[in-house]
């Protein structure tokens, strides 16, 4: 493994996508302002953006440094240079996750600072933490797609079918009584419940991470 | 410590749609090759096994001395690699991509990159994707030649481009290669560039390679005889003969290995020699192609 040119390639990766994530960074910011203005309709207006910000980056993120690099023949342009293929992998699996962490948390911290000092209720920080934390979740699964499959349309797709997992998700959390019915409350419940939910999300991203970098290391050869 | 650069030996890749064939290749170090095919003829599969980026079904690679594509990793901070199909990242500027490449490789020479810089009239600021194609291949060739790579793989740098960028091109190709002593893999359909610029040359045809000498014993072996016989009897082709093409008493003959011999011969046949021409390498490759093609021997 050369571990000198993995963090070259991901460097070169958050060369390419700083601009991104600054700005994403700070649309995240606002729509977590948003939350506390005092109307019901911003407070789901703001919610809806922060989710889209954190999906949309996710999203782009993953097309942007795995499928369009391959679709626009710069990986003809890394490959040349000194690395394997388990190299380009951990760069793009670890490396996506890295960046994307970035952005993802400099929007959580910015959405736990507001929820914190905010006069919404903090029985909203579980929820919030484990939901972004789905989002997580889901970018490690839409980079693995995206390096396993090389595909564009199937990435999309996947795009598609992980937002819609989302929404089901959110209805399952909130339906579960230990968190469900903090929600409202002044103070949070971080129960055993939220933890182990969190230790699942947090083991599935590096089980994700694990088994992509762990299917492609048998590939000898890019192509 | 071997003598060659590249060897490729008894190497077979097999596709659905093509298979590349026992491939036999070598290249000493030092040397410029010219590997000449047409499209889809195999060039692009045998350099991508060159530099490990595939792996032969069977037969062994080596390169530098390192096997492939095992060794991949290591042979790439050696080689530098330019293809027609290898593009920059067109939202950065060529300043950028210089940075990235120069952290890369240890040996990266910034007096010769500026000295690139200059002959190829490029703009360290401009975007890679306001570039045009020629501008866009230069700026490739700089990121490659400065890093001081001993062998050069080149697959097919000039294909695309309009006359004019091929022709500055090449200019500035013949240029640098004459400076330096570094061993080139350079592969073209176009057999003008190749001539201009190899001192070895390897035809490859559906998957197999069909020749490969130095230039110079191509263009001394490969000659065409313009016969006319005594009768509008079908010749008897003498020697090396691979074609003849013969309308009435005209015939005009190709050899592919060449002595006065033969002309003798024809002489004393009674047949009288009008000319006996050198050959395009152009010529030579379409000749020999069809050659191998037909196999027949008229």
């Amino acid at each position: 493994m050369n571990t000198s040119m993995i963090k070259a390639l991901i460097w070169k990766d958050w060369q390419l996508n700083k601009i991104y994530i600054v700005g994403y960074i700070l649309l995240g910011i606002l729509a977590s302002l948003i939350m506390t203005l005092p109307s019901y309709a911003a407070y789901y207006i703001g919610q809806v953006l922060l989710i889209t910000v954190l999906i949309g980056s996710s999203a782009q993120l993953s097309i942007s440094s795995v499928i369009t690099e391959k679709k626009e023949y710069q990986l003809s342009f890394i490959m040349g240079l000194p690395i394997n293929v388990m190299d380009y992998i951990i760069s793009k699996m670890i490396g996506g996750l890295l960046i994307y962490g970035v952005c993802w948390l400099a929007i959580v911290v910015a959405t736990v600072l507001v929820i914190d000092i905010s006069a919404l209720p903090d029985g909203h920080l579980p929820i919030a933490i484990i939901c972004c934390l789905e989002i997580l979740v889901a970018t490690a699964l839409l980079l693995c797609i995206g390096i396993l499959s090389g595909s564009e349309p199937i990435t999309i797709l996947s795009m598609v079918a992980l937002n819609l997992l989302f929404n089901a998700f959110l209805f399952f959390i909130v339906s579960i009584p230990e968190i469900g019915e903090n929600i409202g409350n002044e103070v949070a419940s971080f129960t055993p419940m939220v933890f182990t939910i969190i230790g699942v999300e947090v083991a599935l991203i590096a089980a994700i991470a694990l088994v992509t970098i762990g299917i492609k290391s048998r590939q000898v050869c890019f192509m | 410590m071997s003598e060659y650069a590249i060897q490729l030996q008894n190497v077979s890749k097999h596709f659905s749609y093509f298979d590349l064939r026992n491939i036999d290749l070598t290249l000493a170090k030092g040397q410029i090759m010219g590997f000449v095919g047409a499209n889809g003829a195999g060039k692009s599969t045998t350099i991508r096994l060159i530099m490990g980026l595939m792996q032969a079904d069977e037969g062994s690679v080596s390169v530098m001395g390192h096997k492939l594509p095992q060794e991949q990793s290591a042979l790439k901070y050696r080689v530098g690699f330019s293809s027609e199909e290898m593009k920059l990242y067109g939202k950065k500027n060529l300043g950028w991509h210089i940075d990235f490449i120069r952290s890369i490789y240890a040996d990266w020479d910034d007096k010769y990159a500026k000295e690139l810089l200059h002959r190829f009239d490029l703009n360290l600021e401009q975007k890679i994707k306001q570039f045009s194609k020629g501008q866009h291949i230069k700026a490739q060739l700089l990121l490659v030649l400065a890093r001081k790579p001993e062998l050069l793989v080149l697959d097919e740098p000039t294909t695309g481009l309009d006359p004019v960028a091929r022709q500055e091109v090449n200019k500035e190709l013949a240029l640098i290669l004459k400076d330096e002593t570094r061993t080139v893999l350079f592969s073209s359909h176009n057999t003008t560039d190749v001539e201009k610029i190899s001192d070895q040359i390897t035809f490859i045809d559906r998957g197999t390679i069909i020749d490969t000498n130095d230039k110079e014993s191509f263009l001394e072996n490969w000659k065409r005889i313009q016969l006319e016989l005594p009768s509008h009897h079908a010749l008897t082709p003498l020697g090396a003969t691979i074609n003849v093409e013969q309308e009435g008493r005209l015939a005009s003959v190709i050899c592919n290995e060449f002595s006065p011999d033969i002309v003798d011969a024809y002489r004393q046949q009674n047949i009288k020699v009008h000319a006996t021409e050198n050959m395009t390498l152009e010529e030579i490759f379409l000749a020999n192609v069809n050659y191998r093609r037909t196999g027949e021997i008229r």
